[in-house]
Formats: structure tokens, C-alpha cells, sequence
């Protein structure tokens, strides 16, 4: 798997029951652009490597070229923060960040959410044009296989598949 | 020149990669495939292989799998590189058999800087002469001789020779004492290794032993009685003739009888003490013994008798045991049973506790006599 190629991100794409390794041409931009980029539908995907959820390790189909649907994933988790967007990191207001934890079909996601300004829970998840939150430092764990954990530095989740939202009443330090 | 194998689908990763290797002074050989990969290894094996795991047709899993069951490059370190991040993805890595698990998010200097790394962990220190090592059982037909407390204090001694690395085998059901001994907790043993289903290598050995602060690696035969799970012949040779290569001493603890392991043990030794102590019925047993080792075809220079005292009057002389034995006796453990018992319950051998004391310079003498540098 390429991670040196300019223009290429090497990221794991979960739909509810799949673990999907692969290679994201974001064409310079980055991964959450390209996910919340409400002109396409589909993701084009280079050197794929499938696993079924409940042996996340062991490969069972590897395909050069494939095309996901964007609706169809649940989250994506990549290595470091750097790859998802930065239009929102900017600003006067003070940025800070909340403890979060989610419920997603199959998973549990724990992670720290940057919001900056005012928390307005209605405008992130109902108000808020992007298809993708992006929450730092998470840890998702299949609901299943509790013992099994994915981490990253980010990890960009399907808001369309939240099933359950918390977060913290008040900043962490 | 050091050869590193690199095996990764991607091209322009591969070129990144030897780029940063050649530059860093090592010969790189290249694959883009896992079959491709192994071919290369089993025709020349690497001093290192890297591996990336994500590629076609055949995984670097099954890669790093078949690299350790393959006689000729079942020791190689292998680094797996990968652009999977996931602690998953380093377990199982690490269980098909790598030594390293790097993830694709390091720079080719962090990458070299473990290259380096592996290969000075994997070879042996300078002026160390791992092979060919020596395999020394202790026996004695006659339980209650004190063959694990030999066992125990001679590898302790051998080990504080300069360069010796030493390897202390527990074969001993009924006791199965020499954790205790050395005060060591390990979490697996013989049993359970004879119950997996994989090819004996030093690596994989070394998943199983137990390292005691005088370098010596303990593999204890069973955790506790409730795991008990018969051993053949079979694994113990493997074991032996694995622990040979990598050790200059193997020490071996057999029970007092002759079973398959201990006979394993035995035909598959360099030099074997028989232990007695100074009572008719031990010497008796070391009578017979001597002649089931003629029958199996064990060579009289490869027998070290000993004798043990273990109680402190009335034993048979020394040239007594000689005459009835027919060979002379090489060493002669004194009598200490309180300091012995101390060393014991503290889990610290004589030689290392008290090492100015008569029976660990005995013991000490012994092992000049097996390890004459």
C-alpha cells in the first residue's frame, strides 16, 4: 500500500459489518472535502483490502480498483489528523474540546470533539451541511467484540448513521 | 554486507524503501509479491525481511507465516510495514510469526533506525559464539537425589562464565520445580507449546522461556498439574536441536525415570551427569542405569558421574561408588542442607546467593569441567 504517492490517503472505511482498507485519491484535497462533497456519490478506492469485522486482521478479498458508496460508510478512521478537513480550525472564536460517545450500527465510538465557538448540538448534527463529523482521538469498538478497538487520529463519521449522541456538559481540559 | 529483503506490492513504495536502505549501506532484494518474495528468501535467505502486509493474492500474514516454517529462513527477523495502523493488525502480525511491527506513518530514517535495531537484537553480541551449543541432562534413577537443585545451580553457574548463553530445560513432571527455584513466574511452558500447532524455532522458544537476572532462559515443562498434556519424543528433539543452535549450554532437569522425554533428552545429549547419592540403593539405580545407557547406545566419554551427598554420615566412600560404578566419580557435592534449603526458599541458587560456600564452588567446578574456557 502506497501512503507516499501525493494526492493518495490510506485510510480503513467501515460500513457496518466490513473493514475496508484502502487508498483514497483525494486529488490534493482532503479525505472529509471529499466525503462531504454532496456532487458524488460513490468513492473511488485503489488497492482494497476487505475484512469481515469479526476477524478485522485477516483479509478475505483484495481487489485493486473498487468503488464505495458514501451512504454506505459507516466511518472512516485515518492515521493522523492532518488528513481531514481544516476549514473549521480557523476563526476568533476559542476553539475547545468535548468527550463524546456515539452509537453507529455495529459500533461504539469514544473520541474528543473540537467545536469552536458556542456548542450547538443542532446545528453539528442537524443544521450543519456536512454529511462527516470529524472527532479526534477516537477509539471504535465493534458492539460485538468489545475487545477489539480501532484507533487513529481522526475518524470522520457518517452523521446519517449516528443512533445515539453524548457529549460532555462542559469542555475537556 | 548486511541483505534485507523487502516484499510490498506497491512500487513506489518499494523504491522509497530501498532507496532509504542502500543509502543507509544495506544490499536490498526486492519483490513485489508474496510467492515472489519467499522464492527469493528460501534460495538466499536475508539477513531481515520486510514485509508489507496488504498485498494480493497472498498476504504479508501468510508471508511472515511461511518464512518461519521454513527451515532455512525460520530465524530471520522479520519487520512487518504497514499502512495498517490497527493494534489488531500488530497482534496478529506478531503471532504469524514478525519480530517488529512498523506502521507506514514512520519516515524512512524512523525506518531505518529499526532495521537497525532488529538486526543488533538479533544477532548475537560480539565475541558470543552461539553455535554449536552443548546439551548436559541430569539424571538419576533414584528419585531424591537432588538432580533439579544441580540443574538449577550448575546453569546459574554457567551463565556467569563470560559469553555464555545459557538455556535450563524443565523435563520433570513430578516435580517440576525449576521456576520455583529461580523465583521466575512464567506464563507458558512445554505443554503448552506441544499443544500448538507450529514450527519449533528459536523465536517461537523464546515466546515460551522465562528469563532468571543471571541470563539464564528457563522453559518449564508445565504452569501446574491441572494443565498436564502428555510431551512426545518428537517435540522434545525439536526443542533440543533448536536450543542447541542458539545456546552454548542447555541444561536438562529429567525425572527419575525413563520416560520418553527423558530418553529423548538422553540420546540427544552431549554429556549426561548421572547423579547419585552415597547410599547402596542410588548406586544400585546408577548400576543399572549405566547399563541401559550401553543399551541405547549412549557413549561412556558422554557420562559424567556424580555424587551428591545428601546426608552428612555413614554415606558409602567415594572410592566405594568408584569400585561398584567401574568409573571414577567427577565431583563431589558436599553436604549443606540448611543453606541449601535457604537458597531453595528464596528462590535464589547457592552459586548466585553464596557463591564462597563448598557446594556452589563445587558446582562451579563442574561447570569449568563441562565449559573448560
Amino acid at each position: 500500500m502506497d501512503v507516499y504517492g501525493k494526492g493518495f490517503i490510506v485510510a480503513d472505511f467501515f460500513t457496518h459489518t466490513y473493514r475496508i482498507s484502502a487508498r483514497a485519491d483525494t486529488r490534493k484535497r482532503s479525505l472529509a472535502d471529499h466525503l462531504n462533497d454532496r456532487l458524488t456519490s460513490y468513492l473511488e478506492l485503489y488497492d482494497t483490502f476487505v475484512s469481515r469485522l469479526h476477524k478485522p486482521s485477516e483479509i478475505v478479498a483484495s481487489y485493486s480498483l473498487a468503488s464505495l458508496r458514501k451512504d454506505g460508510i459507516t466511518f472512516v478512521i485515518l492515521a493522523t489528523e492532518k488528513e481531514t478537513s481544516e476549514r473549521h480550525t480557523y476563526g476568533y472564536f476559542a476553539k475547545q474540546f468535548y468527550d463524546v460517545f456515539l452509537t453507529v450500527p455495529s459500533f461504539e465510538i469514544k473520541g474528543k470533539l473540537q467545536v469552536v465557538g458556542k456548542l450547538d448540538l443542532h446545528v453539528l448534527l442537524v443544521k450543519g451541511t456536512d454529511t462527516f463529523i470529524t472527532i479526534s482521538n477516537p477509539v471504535a469498538s465493534p458492539s460485538l467484540f468489545p475487545d477489539i478497538t480501532f484507533t487513529g487520529g481522526t475518524v470522520l463519521v457518517n452523521k446519517s448513521r449516528i443512533e445515539l449522541f453524548c457529549i460532555s456538559e462542559s469542555p475537556s481540559p | 554486507m548486511t541483505k534485507i529483503l523487502v516484499v510490498d506490492d506497491d512500487s513506489h513504495a518499494l523504491r522509497l524503501i530501498e532507496f532509504a536502505l542502500t543509502k543507509a549501506g544495506y544490499e536490498v532484494i526486492t519483490a513485489t509479491r508474496g510467492e515472489e518474495g519467499l522464492q527469493k528468501a528460501f534460495q538466499s535467505p536475508p539477513h531481515l525481511a520486510i514485509i508489507d502486509l496488504m498485498m494480493p493474492q497472498m498476504d504479508g500474514y501468510e508471508v511472515c507465516r511461511r518464512l518461519r516454517q521454513n527451515e532455512r529462513t525460520a530465524e530471520i527477523p522479520i519487520m512487518v510495514f504497514t499502512a495498517r495502523i490497527q493494534e489488531i493488525d500488530r497482534q496478529t502480525a506478531l503471532e504469524a510469526g514478525a519480530n517488529e511491527f512498523l506502521t507506514k506513518t514512520a519516515t524512512p530514517n524512523e525506518l531505518v533506525s529499526k532495521v537497525k535495531e532488529l538486526l543488533a537484537k538479533s544477532a548475537p553480541a560480539p565475541g558470543v559464539e552461539v553455535t554449536p551449543g552443548q546439551i548436559t541432562t541430569l539424571f538419576s534413577l533414584r528419585g531424591g537425589a537432588g538432580v533439579s537443585s544441580i540443574a538449577v545451580n550448575l546453569a546459574t553457574a554457567l551463565a556467569q562464565q563470560p559469553n555464555q548463553k545459557v538455556a535450563l530445560l524443565d523435563l520433570c513432571f513430578s516435580s517440576s520445580s525449576v521456576p520455583l527455584m529461580l523465583n521466575v513466574r512464567p506464563t507458558l511452558s512445554l505443554v503448552e507449546l506441544a499443544k500448538e500447532d507450529t514450527t519449533i524455532s528459536l523465536s517461537v522458544l523464546e515466546k515460551y522461556m522465562v528469563a532468571h537476572p543471571s541470563g539464564v532462559k528457563v522453559l518449564p515443562l508445565v504452569l501446574s498439574m491441572a494443565r498436564v498434556a502428555p510431551i512426545s519424543a518428537k517435540t522434545v528433539e525439536s526443542v533440543l536441536s533448536v536450543l542447541k543452535n542458539g545456546f552454548n549450554h542447555v541444561i536438562v532437569d529429567t525425572s527419575s525415570s525413563l520416560d520418553d522425554m527423558t530418553l529423548a533428552a538422553l540420546t540427544h545429549s552431549d554429556q549426561i551427569i548421572l547423579v547419585l547419592v552415597p547410599e547402596v540403593v542410588s548406586v544400585q539405580a546408577a548400576i543399572v542405569t549405566l547399563q541401559a545407557f550401553r543399551s541405547l547406545g549412549v557413549s561412556e566419554e558422554a557420562i559424567v558421574p556424580i555424587v551428591n551427598r545428601t546426608f552428612a554420615q555413614d554415606g558409602l566412600s567415594t572410592e566405594t561408588i568408584q569400585n561398584a560404578l567401574k568409573r571414577p566419580i567427577k565431583a563431589m557435592i558436599p553436604h549443606e542442607p540448611e543453606l541449601l534449603i535457604q537458597a531453595i526458599n528464596s528462590g535464589t541458587p547457592l552459586t548466585l546467593s553464596q557463591p564462597a560456600t563448598a557446594m556452589a564452588t563445587a558446582i562451579r567446578k563442574l561447570a569449568s569441567v563441562l565449559s573448560p574456557s
